[in-house]
Protein backbone atom coordinates (compact mmCIF):
# COMPACT_ATOMS: atom_id res chain seq x y z
CA UNK A 1 0.00 0.00 0.00
CA UNK A 2 1.53 3.24 -1.08
CA UNK A 3 1.74 6.29 1.08
CA UNK A 4 -0.90 8.07 -0.96
CA UNK A 5 -3.32 5.17 -0.54
CA UNK A 6 -2.70 5.04 3.17
CA UNK A 7 -3.37 8.74 3.48
CA UNK A 8 -6.63 8.35 1.57
CA UNK A 9 -7.73 5.41 3.72
CA UNK A 10 -6.96 7.37 6.87
CA UNK A 11 -8.90 10.35 5.58
CA UNK A 12 -11.91 8.20 4.73
CA UNK A 13 -11.82 6.57 8.17
CA UNK A 14 -11.61 9.97 9.84
CA UNK A 15 -14.65 11.18 7.92
CA UNK A 16 -16.59 8.02 8.80
CA UNK A 17 -15.70 8.39 12.48
CA UNK A 18 -16.87 11.97 12.43
CA UNK A 19 -20.16 10.91 10.94
CA UNK A 20 -20.82 8.20 13.51
CA UNK A 21 -22.95 9.77 16.22
CA UNK A 22 -22.64 8.99 19.90
CA UNK A 23 -26.00 8.82 21.59
CA UNK A 24 -26.44 11.54 24.14
CA UNK A 25 -27.14 10.42 27.71
CA UNK A 26 -28.68 12.74 30.26
CA UNK A 27 -30.48 12.38 33.53
CA UNK A 28 -31.75 14.47 36.34
CA UNK A 29 -30.02 14.59 39.67
CA UNK A 30 -30.97 15.59 43.18
CA UNK A 31 -28.66 16.01 46.16
CA UNK A 32 -29.04 15.73 49.90
CA UNK A 33 -26.39 15.88 52.62
CA UNK A 34 -26.20 14.47 56.12
CA UNK A 35 -23.79 16.12 58.50
CA UNK A 36 -22.23 14.64 61.61
CA UNK A 37 -19.55 15.79 64.01
CA UNK A 38 -16.71 13.44 64.70
CA UNK A 39 -14.37 14.02 67.60
CA UNK A 40 -11.27 12.07 68.45
CA UNK A 41 -10.85 10.89 71.99
CA UNK A 42 -7.98 11.64 74.28
CA UNK A 43 -5.73 9.32 76.22
CA UNK A 44 -6.04 10.22 79.89
CA UNK A 45 -2.79 10.59 81.82
CA UNK A 46 -2.04 8.71 85.03
CA UNK A 47 -3.00 10.50 88.20
CA UNK A 48 -1.57 10.89 91.67
CA UNK A 49 2.04 10.32 90.76
CA UNK A 50 4.11 10.02 93.90
CA UNK A 51 7.64 9.10 94.91
CA UNK A 52 8.59 6.98 97.90
CA UNK A 53 12.13 6.29 99.01
CA UNK A 54 12.58 2.60 99.60
CA UNK A 55 15.37 0.10 100.05
CA UNK A 56 17.97 -0.33 102.73
CA UNK A 57 19.94 2.40 104.40
CA UNK A 58 23.02 1.60 102.37
CA UNK A 59 21.24 1.09 99.10
CA UNK A 60 18.24 3.29 98.59
CA UNK A 61 15.90 3.45 95.65
CA UNK A 62 13.04 5.73 94.62
CA UNK A 63 9.73 4.05 93.92
CA UNK A 64 7.56 6.19 91.63
CA UNK A 65 3.89 5.18 91.67
CA UNK A 66 0.77 6.44 89.93
CA UNK A 67 -2.91 5.64 89.63
CA UNK A 68 -4.34 4.16 86.47
CA UNK A 69 -6.76 6.42 84.63
CA UNK A 70 -10.10 5.32 83.22
CA UNK A 71 -10.04 3.72 80.73
CA UNK A 72 -6.80 2.05 81.61
CA UNK A 73 -4.13 2.34 78.93
CA UNK A 74 -2.22 -0.49 77.36
CA UNK A 75 0.98 0.57 79.10
CA UNK A 76 2.85 3.50 80.63
CA UNK A 77 5.84 5.45 79.43
CA UNK A 78 8.11 6.82 82.18
CA UNK A 79 10.38 9.69 81.29
CA UNK A 80 13.40 10.61 83.39
CA UNK A 81 14.88 13.97 82.50
CA UNK A 82 17.45 16.41 83.80
CA UNK A 83 20.32 18.59 82.70
CA UNK A 84 18.94 18.84 79.18
CA UNK A 85 18.84 15.07 78.69
CA UNK A 86 16.08 12.52 78.98
CA UNK A 87 15.43 8.83 78.64
CA UNK A 88 12.29 6.70 78.68
CA UNK A 89 11.21 3.24 79.67
CA UNK A 90 7.84 1.53 79.39
CA UNK A 91 5.95 -0.68 81.82
CA UNK A 92 2.52 -2.16 82.26
CA UNK A 93 2.70 -1.77 86.05
CA UNK A 94 1.64 1.33 87.94
CA UNK A 95 5.01 1.89 89.53
CA UNK A 96 8.69 2.01 88.67
CA UNK A 97 11.58 1.48 91.04
CA UNK A 98 14.33 3.89 90.07
CA UNK A 99 17.79 2.57 90.92
CA UNK A 100 21.33 3.36 89.84
CA UNK A 101 21.43 0.23 87.74
CA UNK A 102 18.18 1.15 86.00
CA UNK A 103 19.45 4.62 85.16
CA UNK A 104 22.79 3.29 84.01
CA UNK A 105 21.04 0.80 81.77
CA UNK A 106 18.83 3.44 80.22
CA UNK A 107 21.30 6.24 79.65
CA UNK A 108 24.75 6.45 81.19
CA UNK A 109 24.85 10.21 81.06
CA UNK A 110 21.65 10.44 83.09
CA UNK A 111 23.27 8.37 85.81
CA UNK A 112 26.31 10.62 85.59
CA UNK A 113 24.06 13.62 86.13
CA UNK A 114 22.54 11.94 89.19
CA UNK A 115 25.95 11.08 90.57
CA UNK A 116 26.97 14.67 89.97
CA UNK A 117 24.18 15.88 92.19
CA UNK A 118 21.58 16.82 89.58
CA UNK A 119 17.98 16.32 90.55
CA UNK A 120 16.05 14.37 87.91
CA UNK A 121 12.35 14.71 87.12
CA UNK A 122 10.25 11.58 86.60
CA UNK A 123 6.93 11.83 84.76
CA UNK A 124 4.54 9.21 83.42
CA UNK A 125 2.35 9.04 80.29
CA UNK A 126 -0.41 6.61 79.40
CA UNK A 127 0.05 4.80 76.10
CA UNK A 128 -3.05 3.65 74.19
CA UNK A 129 -2.96 0.42 72.23
CA UNK A 130 -2.93 2.48 69.03
CA UNK A 131 0.23 4.25 70.09
CA UNK A 132 -1.45 7.48 71.07
CA UNK A 133 0.09 8.89 74.24
CA UNK A 134 -1.39 11.06 76.94
CA UNK A 135 -0.10 14.28 78.31
CA UNK A 136 2.53 13.65 81.03
CA UNK A 137 1.51 13.34 84.62
CA UNK A 138 2.88 15.64 87.24
CA UNK A 139 6.63 15.12 87.63
CA UNK A 140 8.28 13.95 90.81
CA UNK A 141 11.96 14.64 91.60
CA UNK A 142 14.61 12.03 92.40
CA UNK A 143 18.23 12.55 93.37
CA UNK A 144 21.23 10.69 94.53
CA UNK A 145 20.93 9.37 98.07
CA UNK A 146 23.85 10.38 100.22
CA UNK A 147 24.94 8.38 103.16
CA UNK A 148 26.96 10.32 105.67
CA UNK A 149 30.60 9.38 105.53
CA UNK A 150 30.30 6.95 102.68
CA UNK A 151 29.05 9.04 99.80
CA UNK A 152 26.36 7.93 97.34
CA UNK A 153 23.99 5.21 98.50
CA UNK A 154 21.46 4.84 95.69
CA UNK A 155 18.53 7.00 94.60
CA UNK A 156 16.04 8.79 96.77
CA UNK A 157 13.03 11.01 96.31
CA UNK A 158 13.11 14.78 96.54
CA UNK B 1 -28.74 45.39 -75.82
CA UNK B 2 -28.67 42.78 -73.35
CA UNK B 3 -26.34 42.63 -70.67
CA UNK B 4 -24.81 39.41 -70.43
CA UNK B 5 -23.68 38.45 -67.23
CA UNK B 6 -22.04 35.38 -66.57
CA UNK B 7 -21.37 34.09 -63.15
CA UNK B 8 -18.95 31.49 -62.91
CA UNK B 9 -18.66 29.29 -59.90
CA UNK B 10 -15.65 30.22 -58.06
CA UNK B 11 -14.27 28.79 -54.83
CA UNK B 12 -15.22 30.99 -51.88
CA UNK B 13 -12.60 33.27 -50.65
CA UNK B 14 -11.29 33.64 -47.07
CA UNK B 15 -13.82 36.37 -46.24
CA UNK B 16 -16.75 34.19 -47.20
CA UNK B 17 -15.51 31.39 -44.98
CA UNK B 18 -15.28 33.71 -41.95
CA UNK B 19 -18.80 34.90 -42.58
CA UNK B 20 -20.17 31.37 -42.70
CA UNK B 21 -18.46 30.41 -39.46
CA UNK B 22 -19.79 33.50 -37.74
CA UNK B 23 -23.29 32.68 -38.84
CA UNK B 24 -23.05 29.16 -37.56
CA UNK B 25 -21.72 30.39 -34.25
CA UNK B 26 -24.51 32.88 -33.91
CA UNK B 27 -27.06 30.19 -34.69
CA UNK B 28 -25.61 27.97 -31.98
CA UNK B 29 -25.72 30.78 -29.47
CA UNK B 30 -29.33 31.49 -30.26
CA UNK B 31 -30.16 27.80 -29.88
CA UNK B 32 -28.50 27.65 -26.50
CA UNK B 33 -30.34 30.72 -25.32
CA UNK B 34 -33.64 29.36 -26.49
CA UNK B 35 -33.06 26.03 -24.79
CA UNK B 36 -31.99 27.76 -21.62
CA UNK B 37 -34.99 30.02 -21.63
CA UNK B 38 -37.49 27.25 -22.25
CA UNK B 39 -37.82 26.11 -18.63
CA UNK B 40 -38.36 29.67 -17.57
CA UNK B 41 -40.97 30.53 -20.05
CA UNK B 42 -42.76 27.23 -20.46
CA UNK B 43 -43.76 26.55 -16.84
CA UNK B 44 -47.35 25.48 -16.52
CA UNK B 45 -49.57 26.95 -13.88
CA UNK B 46 -50.41 24.51 -11.06
CA UNK B 47 -52.19 24.45 -7.75
CA UNK B 48 -52.93 21.95 -4.97
CA UNK B 49 -55.63 21.76 -2.38
CA UNK B 50 -54.77 21.25 1.22
CA UNK B 51 -56.67 20.64 4.38
CA UNK B 52 -55.55 20.54 8.03
CA UNK B 53 -57.09 19.95 11.43
CA UNK B 54 -55.62 19.93 14.92
CA UNK B 55 -55.73 16.37 16.22
CA UNK B 56 -55.97 17.22 19.88
CA UNK B 57 -54.40 19.45 22.46
CA UNK B 58 -51.71 17.80 24.54
CA UNK B 59 -50.14 19.13 27.72
CA UNK B 60 -46.45 18.56 27.98
CA UNK B 61 -45.34 18.69 31.58
CA UNK B 62 -41.83 18.04 32.78
CA UNK B 63 -41.50 15.80 35.81
CA UNK B 64 -39.94 16.57 39.14
CA UNK B 65 -37.04 14.84 40.81
CA UNK B 66 -35.90 15.22 44.37
CA UNK B 67 -34.53 13.47 47.44
CA UNK B 68 -35.14 13.66 51.16
CA UNK B 69 -32.39 12.43 53.47
CA UNK B 70 -32.40 11.80 57.19
CA UNK B 71 -30.65 9.70 59.80
CA UNK B 72 -32.61 6.61 60.70
CA UNK B 73 -29.89 5.81 63.22
CA UNK B 74 -27.75 8.77 64.13
CA UNK B 75 -24.06 7.89 64.40
CA UNK B 76 -22.46 8.87 67.70
CA UNK B 77 -18.94 9.79 66.70
CA UNK B 78 -17.78 11.38 69.93
CA UNK B 79 -14.47 10.37 71.48
CA UNK B 80 -13.35 7.97 68.77
CA UNK B 81 -9.99 6.27 69.19
CA UNK B 82 -7.73 4.87 66.46
CA UNK B 83 -8.99 1.59 65.07
CA UNK B 84 -12.51 2.20 66.33
CA UNK B 85 -15.62 2.08 64.10
CA UNK B 86 -19.10 3.51 64.61
CA UNK B 87 -22.16 3.02 62.39
CA UNK B 88 -25.12 5.12 61.34
CA UNK B 89 -28.05 4.38 59.03
CA UNK B 90 -29.16 6.99 56.52
CA UNK B 91 -32.61 6.98 54.95
CA UNK B 92 -33.07 8.15 51.35
CA UNK B 93 -36.51 8.91 49.99
CA UNK B 94 -37.13 9.83 46.39
CA UNK B 95 -39.67 12.48 45.54
CA UNK B 96 -41.04 13.14 42.08
CA UNK B 97 -41.01 11.05 38.94
CA UNK B 98 -39.00 8.31 37.35
CA UNK B 99 -36.83 5.47 38.52
CA UNK B 100 -33.50 6.21 40.13
CA UNK B 101 -30.17 5.11 41.47
CA UNK B 102 -27.80 6.88 43.82
CA UNK B 103 -24.18 7.77 44.45
CA UNK B 104 -22.55 8.68 47.77
CA UNK B 105 -19.63 10.91 48.60
CA UNK B 106 -17.98 12.21 51.74
CA UNK B 107 -16.42 15.55 52.62
CA UNK B 108 -14.60 16.76 55.73
CA UNK B 109 -14.31 20.10 57.43
CA UNK B 110 -11.72 19.78 60.14
CA UNK B 111 -8.51 17.94 60.98
CA UNK B 112 -10.02 14.60 61.98
CA UNK B 113 -10.80 12.49 58.94
CA UNK B 114 -12.32 9.08 59.64
CA UNK B 115 -12.61 6.57 56.85
CA UNK B 116 -16.23 6.33 55.68
CA UNK B 117 -17.57 3.12 54.18
CA UNK B 118 -21.04 2.76 52.64
CA UNK B 119 -23.16 -0.39 52.66
CA UNK B 120 -26.45 -0.48 50.72
CA UNK B 121 -29.11 -1.51 53.21
CA UNK B 122 -29.78 -1.02 56.91
CA UNK B 123 -26.77 -3.01 58.18
CA UNK B 124 -23.08 -2.52 57.61
CA UNK B 125 -22.58 -5.96 56.11
CA UNK B 126 -21.99 -7.35 52.66
CA UNK B 127 -20.20 -5.68 49.81
CA UNK B 128 -19.52 -2.01 50.41
CA UNK B 129 -20.39 0.59 47.80
CA UNK B 130 -17.39 2.69 46.86
CA UNK B 131 -17.72 6.43 47.12
CA UNK B 132 -18.82 7.83 43.77
CA UNK B 133 -20.05 4.49 42.47
CA UNK B 134 -23.59 4.02 41.22
CA UNK B 135 -25.84 1.94 43.45
CA UNK B 136 -26.25 -1.62 42.18
CA UNK B 137 -30.03 -1.47 42.35
CA UNK B 138 -32.55 0.73 40.52
CA UNK B 139 -35.36 2.02 42.70
CA UNK B 140 -38.96 2.85 41.88
CA UNK B 141 -40.58 6.24 41.94
CA UNK B 142 -41.05 7.45 45.51
CA UNK B 143 -39.13 4.55 47.01
CA UNK B 144 -37.20 4.75 50.28
CA UNK B 145 -33.99 2.89 50.93
CA UNK B 146 -31.35 2.79 53.63
CA UNK B 147 -27.60 3.10 53.54
CA UNK B 148 -25.44 2.00 56.44
CA UNK B 149 -22.52 4.36 56.96
CA UNK B 150 -19.49 3.14 58.86
CA UNK B 151 -16.98 5.65 60.27
CA UNK B 152 -13.57 4.28 61.17
CA UNK B 153 -10.73 6.21 62.72
CA UNK B 154 -7.68 4.62 61.09
CA UNK B 155 -5.29 2.74 63.33
CA UNK B 156 -2.45 4.94 62.19
CA UNK B 157 -4.18 8.22 62.96
CA UNK B 158 -1.71 10.86 64.10
CA UNK B 159 -1.38 11.57 67.81
CA UNK B 160 -2.14 15.23 67.04
CA UNK B 161 -5.78 14.31 66.31
CA UNK B 162 -6.40 13.72 70.02
CA UNK B 163 -9.21 15.93 71.24
CA UNK B 164 -9.78 17.42 67.76
CA UNK B 165 -13.06 17.33 65.89
CA UNK B 166 -14.42 17.76 62.36
CA UNK B 167 -17.65 18.00 60.46
CA UNK B 168 -18.24 15.07 58.13
CA UNK B 169 -20.79 15.37 55.32
CA UNK B 170 -22.24 12.42 53.50
CA UNK B 171 -23.78 13.61 50.25
CA UNK B 172 -26.37 11.52 48.44
CA UNK B 173 -26.88 12.16 44.75
CA UNK B 174 -29.94 10.59 43.14
CA UNK B 175 -29.87 10.15 39.37
CA UNK B 176 -32.89 9.45 37.22
CA UNK B 177 -32.11 6.18 35.51
CA UNK B 178 -34.27 3.87 33.47
CA UNK B 179 -35.13 0.61 35.15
Amino acid sequence: MTRAVRVRVAAVLAVLLALVGVPAAAWWTANGSLWTTVSAGTVPPPTATTCTTTGSVVLRSATVSWAAPTPAPARYRVTIAGGGQSTTTETTATQLVVTESLLGGLLGSILDLLLGGTTLQVSVQSVHASGWTSAPSNAVPVRGALLAGTGLAGVSCG
Amino acid sequence: MGVESSRRARPPGPGALRTARARRGAARAVAVLVLAALPLSAGAAWATWSASQAVSTADVRSGTFGVETSWQTFPDLAGMMPGESRDGVASLTHTGDGTWRYRLSVAYDGPVQPTVTFYPGPTCTGTPLAAGALSPQTYARGATTQVCVRYTLPAGSPNAWQGQSAQVAVTVTLESRPS
